[in-house]
C-alpha cells in the first residue's frame, strides 16, 4: 500500500534532495568516473523485536510485525535496484531503492564514502523503510474489560523508519572479486503518527477516547553491512556478475507518545508515556545481478 | 433555396443558443431559493433509548441497564401534522425547449424555530441512589448529545449542545437530542421529569415512561 505521506517529511526530502544534487553533479563529471554499478536483486528483511506485554499503557512495539526468521522469505520480501558511481577510485556513491508487493520506493538507502587508500575509507549512510505494525486495537480489547472498540475493524498502521549513520567502510578487491564492508553506527528516528480509540462501556453510557500522538523517539543503532560481487564474464563494455548483500541493524527502540483521553466530554488530559528500549534486530539479505561497466 | 438556407441557418443558431442555455441551466444546477419556514416549539416528547451496545437506538421497551439510561427527546410544532416538506426548485425560464434534468432537483426548505431553548431541568421521581433521592434536580447528572447518527462523538453539556441547537438550520421542523445518566441507578425503577425553558418564556415538560432498571451485570 502506497503511503504517500511517508515522503512529505522535512528531513527525508532534504536528503533525497542532496542525494539526487550529488549524483548529478557526479554524473556531470563523468570523465572522472572510474567505475558505474548496477545491481539488480531480490530481498528479504526481517525482524526480531522483544514483546513487554506487561505494560498497562499501549506500545506499540509489542505489535511490530516481526515473527523473527522464518525461511528464506522472513517478513518482507523486496525487490530492488541499486546504482553505484566511483568517482576517481576514492570517493564512492550509493542510491538503493526497494519496492515491496506494491511497487513503492519506499525503502531507501543511500551511502557515500571517502576512501584515503585502496582498502580504508570513511562513509556515511541513510535508510528509510517502512513497518506495519497489526492489531495494536488487542491492548484494550485484552485490558479495557467492559469497554467495546466502536471501530470494529483490524488495525494496522505501516510506520516509517529513518537513520542517519557513519562509520568505518573497507574494501577489497581483485579483478573478479570485491568484498566490501560497512561497519556505521548512528541515530535512527521513527516518522510520528497519530492514533485513535473510542470506547464505549459495554450496557453503559460511558464513553471514552483516547487518541495517541507518537514521539520521533530517536535512539542509537549499529548498522554494519557486507557486500560481495563476483563478476562472470563480459559483454561489449559491461561486466555482468552477482551480488549477495547481507545487513544487520541493532538498536533499543522505543515509541513514545502523548495520550490524549477524554471521558464523558471533550476534555481531554495529557501525559506523556515513555518505555523501556526494545531490542530490537533487522536482518537485510539481498541476492541478484551485477552490471558494471 | 436561398430562403430554406437561411431558415436553416437560423434554426442552427437558435438551436445553439438553447443548448447553451441548457448547459448554462445544467451547470448552474438547480436553484434553490431555501424557503425558510419559521414553525413554533409547542410540543416536548420523550423516547426511550437503548444504549446497551454500541449506538443508542429508539426503543418501545421500559426496560434499561442502570448504567445505560437514556432517552431521545424532540422538540415540535404540534401544528405541523406532516413535517417533511419539500418545495420543488426553480428552474429559470429559457426560450424554446425545456431544459430535461436526470437527476431529482428538489430542494429542502430551512426550518428556524421561532423560540431558542435556554434551559432545562430534570428531575428524577425515583430515588436514585442513597444519596440522590425523589424529587431531586439531576440535571448536572445527564449529558447530552445532538447526533445519534454518529457513535464516535462525545457528549456535550446542556449548555454547548443548546448553543449548537439554537444556530445549525434544520431540514426537519424539530429539534432532537439526546440525554445520557452519567451515574448508574441503584433502584429497580426510574423515571424523570423534563422541563425546558424557551426564550419567549414558553415551558415545555413531559415525563419519560416508568423504567425498569436491570442491574448491570
Amino acid at each position: 500500500m502506497v503511503n504517500s505521506s511517508l515522503y512529505k517529511g522535512f528531513t527525508m526530502r532534504i536528503i533525497t534532495t542532496v542525494a539526487v544534487v550529488l549524483f548529478v553533479y557526479l554524473n556531470a563529471h563523468s570523465q572522472s568516473l572510474t567505475r558505474k554499478q548496477i545491481n539488480l536483486f531480490l530481498g528479504s528483511q526481517t525482524v526480531n523485536c522483544d514483546k513487554f506485554m506487561t505494560s498497562s499503557d499501549l506500545d506499540f512495539l509489542n505489535y511490530v510485525d516481526s515473527e523473527g526468521y522464518s525461511g528464506l522469505l522472513g517478513n518482507y520480501m523486496f525487490i530492488g535496484i541499486m546504482y553505484q558511481i566511483e568517482f576517481k577510485d576514492k570517493v564512492e556513491a550509493k542510491v538503493t531503492v526497494g519496492m515491496h508487493s506494491d511497487l513503492a520506493p519506499v525503502k531507501l538507502n543511500f551511502s557515500s564514502s571517502y576512501f584515503f587508500n585502496r582498502t580504508i575509507g570513511f562513509g556515511a549512510s541513510f535508510f528509510g523503510y517502512p513497518q506495519n505494525i497489526n492489531d495494536f486495537n488487542l491492548h484494550h480489547w485484552n485490558n479495557d474489560v467492559g469497554l467495546i472498540d466502536l471501530n470494529t475493524n483490524a488495525r494496522q498502521r505501516k510506520i516509517y523508519n529513518l537513520g542517519l549513520a557513519i562509520g568505518p567502510d573497507l574494501r577489497f578487491r581483485s579483478s573478479i572479486f570485491s568484498f566490501n564492508i560497512k561497519l556505521h553506527s548512528g541515530v535512527r528516528w521513527l516518522k510520528s503518527f497519530t492514533e485513535g480509540f473510542f470506547q464505549k462501556q459495554i450496557n453503559g453510557n460511558y464513553i471514552r477516547a483516547t487518541n495517541y500522538i507518537t514521539h520521533n523517539s530517536p535512539t542509537f543503532y549499529f548498522f554494519p553491512q557486507a557486500e560481495i560481487e563476483i563478476k562472470l564474464f563480459k559483454i561489449g563494455q559491461t561486466t555482468i556478475g552477482i551480488m549477495g548483500k547481507a545487513s544487520r541493524e541493532w538498536s533499543y527502540r522505543e515509541i513514545n507518545y502523548t495520550k490524549n483521553v477524554s471521558e464523558w466530554v471533550n476534555a481531554p488530559y495529557s501525559r506523556t508515556v515513555t518505555f523501556p528500549g526494545h531490542k530490537y534486530i533487522k536482518y537485510d539479505y539481498d541476492v541478484g545481478l551485477n552490471f558494471s561497466w | 433555396m436561398n430562403t430554406l438556407t437561411k431558415s436553416i441557418k437560423i434554426l442552427v443558431f437558435f438551436f445553439i443558443a438553447q443548448l447553451v442555455f441548457s448547459f448554462i441551466v445544467f451547470f448552474s444546477g438547480c436553484r434553490c431559493n431555501n424557503p425558510v419556514i419559521p414553525y413554533n416549539l409547542d410540543s416536548l416528547s420523550i423516547r426511550n433509548l437503548y444504549n446497551a451496545d454500541n449506538f443508542p437506538t429508539l426503543t418501545e421497551s421500559n426496560s434499561m441497564y442502570s448504567a445505560a439510561i437514556a432517552f431521545s427527546v424532540t422538540l415540535a410544532d404540534s401544528n405541523l401534522q406532516n413535517p417533511y416538506y419539500y418545495t420543488k426548485c426553480s428552474i429559470p425560464a429559457t426560450v424554446g425547449f425545456t431544459s430535461s434534468y436526470a437527476t431529482s432537483m428538489d430542494c429542502n426548505p430551512i426550518f428556524v424555530p421561532n423560540q431558542r431553548i435556554v434551559g432545562i431541568n430534570i428531575v428524577t421521581l425515583y430515588s436514585i441512589n442513597s444519596a440522590v433521592l425523589s424529587g431531586a434536580d439531576v440535571t448536572n447528572l445527564f449529558l447530552a448529545r445532538s447526533n445519534n447518527y454518529n457513535p464516535e462523538l462525545m457528549y456535550s453539556t446542556f449548555e454547548s449542545l443548546f448553543v449548537k441547537l439554537n444556530s445549525q438550520p434544520n431540514e426537519q421542523p424539530e429539534l432532537n437530542f439526546n440525554v445520557f445518566l452519567k451515574v448508574p441507578v441503584v433502584n429497580t425503577l426510574a423515571r424523570f421529569a423534563l422541563i425546558v425553558s424557551l426564550s419567549d418564556g414558553t415551558v415545555l415538560s413531559d415525563t419519560t415512561k416508568l423504567i425498569t432498571v436491570i442491574p448491570n451485570p
